[in-house]
């Protein structure tokens, strides 16, 4: 994703989800991307299926992507177990999401505070779980509808195409 | 006899065979009633493709005995230029319904609509006068060179949809980890690619009159054709070691 959608995307996807109709998907791409919390889409195995650009800006080396890495690896080292319990506490039903205060590890090696938001994404969107990392740096975090919804509108959106692809290439 | 005309002739309707088998295939998929629109405007590309190349076929082979009258020539480019329009049209609004999930028949179709009218008017203005068969390719002759805008337009509007198509269409590549939906976008991406190029490039025109060389310039299309097809119907021995599915 590159460019900046402004406000009328968020707007859009902010009005479909208030009428609880789907968010045309490159408006819940757009949402995904524009939001500034560092958001991710994680497989059940904790590996990242996606992240935003503010997750780029903060984690990602210049020459690599985060697609691919382990989750835990964002993470410090004295930071990785309170993750990883977070993200067993979900595996229970009655536990749509939890949060918990980390360090994290930007690119350059440097850790910062932050919260740590993880879900579990809808059965009907995916498996996996989505997770935020708020910089708790940040004095004044700017007040976004919710990432969950984000998230589990750009999987929505990312699970409908594959599935375009796999009926028409 | 005229020789190049038979080569160009038997060569242009091999490949029709081809697309043509491609697109039937294609029209016949079974896809959910939402992907049916796309999935037709798909199979309408390549059986518009195959179209196309079967009037070149025919005024090649019928070049090989004399050379076909005027009237035949123009009317042919008229419907060439006809089925190239629903081609490009077929193919355009598939990819777009690929990308947004959205249906953009409306839009795209004027577009194609305003082109062909474009076209149609450039061919009219150059009051076409005369038939050259030039290393077996059949084209009318202008007795006006017909410039500007009018022209410039509908052309660039005939080629880069077509070269951004492709290359829009292997973006896709990198959109999914699916071992199947990766090979066919590969190959079909390319294969449309090298298909554009070389029939941009015409390099048969190269050959200098060589049976030969004409052959194998006119050849190269067909293997970019049959490229396509191995995308749809790889043979088993990809299939087993990558487990690439073909088509249903």
């Amino acid at each position: 994703m590159t460019g900046r959608p402004g406000l009328v995307a968020v707007l859009a996807v902010t009005a479909a989800v208030a009428e609880n109709r789907p968010a045309p998907e490159s408006e819940a791409r757009a949402y995904f991307d524009v939001s500034p919390s560092a958001q991710f889409l994680l497989d059940p195995d904790l590996r990242i299926r996606a992240a935003n650009q503010a997750a780029a800006r903060l984690f990602a080396s210049k020459d690599g992507s985060l697609v691919g890495r382990a989750f835990g690896d964002l993470l410090a080292n004295s930071s990785r177990s309170s993750g990883t319990q977070l993200f067993a506490l979900l595996a229970t039903p009655d536990a749509p999401g939890h949060r918990v205060a980390v360090e994290g590890v930007t690119a350059q090696g440097l850790s910062f505070p932050v919260e740590l938001v993880g879900f579990r994404l809808s059965a009907s969107v995916s498996g996996g779980f989505g997770a935020v990392l708020r910089d708790l740096r940040d004095p004044a975090p700017t007040r976004t509808p919710s990432p969950i919804v984000a998230t589990e509108a750009y999987t929505l959106a990312e699970l409908l195409m594959a599935n375009r692809l796999r009926e028409l290439v | 006899m005229n020789d190049q005309a038979l080569v160009a002739g038997i060569t242009a309707l091999l490949g029709v065979a081809v697309y043509l088998y491609i697109g039937i295939r294609l029209a016949r998929r079974t896809v959910s009633p939402e992907a049916r629109l796309p999935a037709m405007q798909f199979a309408a590309f390549w059986i518009g493709i195959g179209a196309s190349s079967a009037l070149g076929g025919i005024l090649s082979l019928i070049a090989v005995v004399q050379t076909p009258p005027l009237a035949l020539v123009v009317a042919f480019l008229y419907y060439q230029l006809a089925v190239i329009c629903v081609a490009l049209w077929g193919l355009v609004s598939y990819l777009a319904y690929l990308y947004t999930g959205r249906d953009l028949i409306v839009p795209i179709t004027v577009l194609y609509v305003l082109e062909y009218a474009l076209l149609t008017y450039y061919v009219s203005a150059g009051f076409p006068d005369r038939v050259s068969v030039t290393y077996g390719s059949v084209n009318p002759v202008y007795a006006t060179t017909v410039s500007g805008l009018l022209v410039a337009v509908p052309i660039l509007l005939l080629v880069f949809p077509e070269l951004i198509a492709a290359l829009a269409y292997f973006r896709l590549f990198f959109r999914t980890r699916d071992r199947t939906v990766r090979y066919r976008i590969a190959l079909v991406s390319w294969g449309i690619l090298a298909w554009f190029l070389l029939d941009f490039l015409n390099l048969g025109n190269d050959s200098g009159g060589n049976l030969f060389w004409l052959a194998v310039g006119r050849s190269l299309s067909l293997i970019a054709a049959l490229v396509v097809l191995l995308a749809y119907y790889p043979p088993r021995m990809i299939r087993d070691r990558y487990q690439i599915a073909r088509i249903a």
